[in-house]
C-alpha cells in the first residue's frame, strides 16, 4: 500500500532576488510541499539554505516544509530546525553514528523523521532503523549541487526499498532527490516513490515557468495513474 | 578618510532581495556585504553563492564576501564565480593565509581578512602589507544581536595606527551592533567602513532610502564633531 505521490519544490533552486514571487507562484499552482536544503560546506561542498528563510517561508506561505539536512553535525542542529517547526526533518545516515536517538528526537518534537542515504549507500544500513522512520530520503544525485544527472542504479535501490517495505507492512514514503526531472518522474513513481522533489530539471527549469511545470508535473503523475 | 556604508544582506527582507538590492544602491550605499556561514565554525547558517549570484545582476556596487567558515581558502573559486569584488578570510581557519590571498589577488579581486574579538591585532601583523581590507568584528561572529564589544576600539586603534605607520592603503572595516550607540566610537578609534544590520540600518525606517540618509547624516555630525576636538 502506497501512500498518494506528493509532488515538493527544491527551495535552493528557486529565484533568491525575489523569492516571495516564487513562493507564492509555487503554492498557487499546488505544490505539495517545500523541500528545504540546508548544506554547511562540509558534508557537502556547498552551502544552502538558513533558519531566517525558513521563518521567511513559513511567514509568507503555509505549505508544509521538509528539511532536509546536508551538514556533518546534525545531532547539533536536530532540535533547532525542529523547534523551528517543520513537517519532515531528514539527515543524512553518513553523516551520524546515532540513527536511532537522533530520529527519535525528531519525533518527540512533533515532527516526522526522515533519513537520507546518498546514491552509494547501500539499503542495508536501514535493517535495523525501518520501523523509525516515517520518509526514507534517496538521493538520486550525489548531494550538493543542482543540474546532476540521475544515477541509475539508485531507480532499481527505490525499488528494492519498496519491495522490503511492503514485505515488512510498512506504509512509509520513500522520497527521491536529485534530477527529478519530466523525463525521470514516471520511472521513479513506478519504482515505488511517493515523494518527489523537483529542482532545476522540472519545476526551476529554465523556458518553462513554475505553473507550467507543476501543471506537467501533475499530468505525469495521472497518466502514470 | 571616507566612511563607507555596507548594508549587511542576511538582515535585509530575503523575500525580495533584488528590490532590496537595487533600493540600497538607489539611496547610496558603498558596497554590499554577504556573509557565508558553515554551521561548524560558527553554529550557524546564512547565505550562500546562489543568492549571491542571484543578486549580481541588481549592481554594479561591489560586493564583499564574509566567509564564516572553516575553510576560507576552498571556496575562493566558487565566491570569486558569483561576482564577488572583495573576499575577506577569517584569519582563524585560513593557516595559509598568503597563499589564499595571492588566489584571491590572481583571480583580480580585492583581499581582506577577518579578526575575531579574541584576536589580537599582532596576527595581522605580516600579511597586513597584502591586504586591501582588515575586518575587526566587535562581536563573535555568528549571530546578530549581541552585545558590542568595547574592548575592540583599542584593537582599532592599534590597527589604525599599524597602517599608517607603514604608510599602507587599508580599509577597516567593523562589523557587530554597529550603530547610533557605536558608530562615533569606532570611528573616532580608525574605522572607515560599517557594517550594518538591524540596529543600524534596516530597522531605522521601513524606506531604505530614508533609513541610509539617517545613518549619512549621523555619520556626518560625527566628523564634524571629530574636526572641531582636533
Amino acid at each position: 500500500m502506497k501512500n498518494k505521490v506528493k509532488i515538493g519544490a527544491s527551495l535552493a533552486c528557486a529565484n533568491f532576488a525575489n523569492l516571495e514571487k516564487d513562493l507564492r507562484e509555487l503554492e498557487q499552482a499546488g505544490v505539495d510541499y517545500i523541500h528545504f536544503d540546508v548544506m554547511d560546506g562540509h558534508f557537502v561542498p556547498n552551502f544552502a539554505l538558513n533558519l531566517d528563510i525558513l521563518r521567511l517561508v513559513k511567514s509568507i506561505i503555509s505549505l508544509p516544509i521538509d528539511v532536509h539536512l546536508m551538514i556533518t553535525n546534525p545531532d547539533f542542529f536536530i532540535p533547532i530546525f525542529a523547534k523551528e517547526g517543520c513537517r519532515v526533518l531528514s539527515f543524512h545516515q553518513e553523516a551520524t553514528n546515532h540513527h536511532q536517538r537522533e530520529l527519535s528526537r525528531i519525533r518527540e518534537l512533533g515532527v516526522k523523521s526522515g533519513l537520507a542515504l546518498n546514491p552509494s549507500t547501500p539499503l542495508q544500513v536501514l535493517d535495523y532503523l525501518l520501523t523509525d522512520i516515517d520518509v526514507f530520503l534517496i538521493m538520486t544525485v550525489n548531494p550538493g549541487f543542482a543540474g546532476q544527472k540521475i544515477i541509475p542504479a539508485t531507480i532499481k535501490k527505490v525499488q528494492q526499498l519498496r519491495t522490503t517495505l511492503d514485505r515488512e507492512g510498512i506504509q512509509a514514503d520513500i522520497q527521491v532527490d536529485g534530477n527529478v526531472s519530466f523525463e525521470n518522474i514516471p520511472q521513479l513513481v513506478s519504482a515505488g516513490a511517493t515523494m518527489l522533489v523537483g529542482g532545476t530539471s522540472s519545476i526551476f527549469k529554465k523556458g518553462c515557468s513554475i505553473t507550467e511545470a507543476i501543471e506537467k508535473i501533475h499530468n505525469l503523475l495521472n497518466s502514470n495513474a | 578618510m571616507d566612511i563607507k556604508i555596507n548594508p549587511s544582506m542576511v538582515c535585509a527582507d530575503l523575500s525580495k532581495l533584488g528590490d532590496q538590492v537595487k533600493q540600497l544602491e538607489r539611496a547610496k550605499v558603498d558596497m554590499f556585504h554577504w556573509d557565508v556561514m558553515d554551521g561548524v565554525f560558527v553554529h550557524n547558517f546564512c547565505l550562500t553563492p546562489d543568492v549571491i549570484a542571484a543578486c549580481r545582476p541588481y549592481s554594479k556596487l561591489p560586493f564583499d564576501v564574509h566567509l564564516c567558515i572553516t575553510d576560507p581558502a576552498s571556496f575562493i573559486d566558487s565566491i570569486v564565480d558569483v561576482g564577488a569584488d572583495i573576499i575577506s578570510l577569517q584569519l582563524e581557519t585560513t593557516p595559509h593565509l598568503h597563499r589564499a590571498v595571492e588566489t584571491i589577488h590572481k583571480k583580480g579581486k580585492k583581499a581582506g581578512v577577518v579578526i575575531n574579538p579574541s584576536t589580537p591585532p599582532s596576527h595581522i601583523e605580516s600579511i597586513l602589507s597584502e591586504l586591501q581590507m582588515v575586518t575587526v568584528m566587535t562581536v563573535d561572529v555568528g549571530f546578530i544581536g549581541q552585545n558590542f564589544i568595547y574592548a575592540m576600539l583599542d584593537k582599532i586603534s592599534t590597527i589604525r595606527n599599524m597602517i599608517i605607520e607603514k604608510g599602507f592603503n587599508i580599509d577597516i572595516q567593523v562589523d557587530g551592533q554597529i550603530n547610533s550607540k557605536t558608530i562615533h566610537k569606532v570611528i573616532d578609534a580608525g574605522a572607515n567602513v560599517l557594517v550594518l544590520g538591524k540596529s543600524g540600518l534596516f530597522n531605522l525606517s521601513s524606506n531604505l532610502e530614508e533609513a541610509v540618509m539617517q545613518v549619512r547624516q549621523h555619520i556626518q555630525s560625527v566628523i564634524k564633531d571629530q574636526k572641531s576636538k582636533k
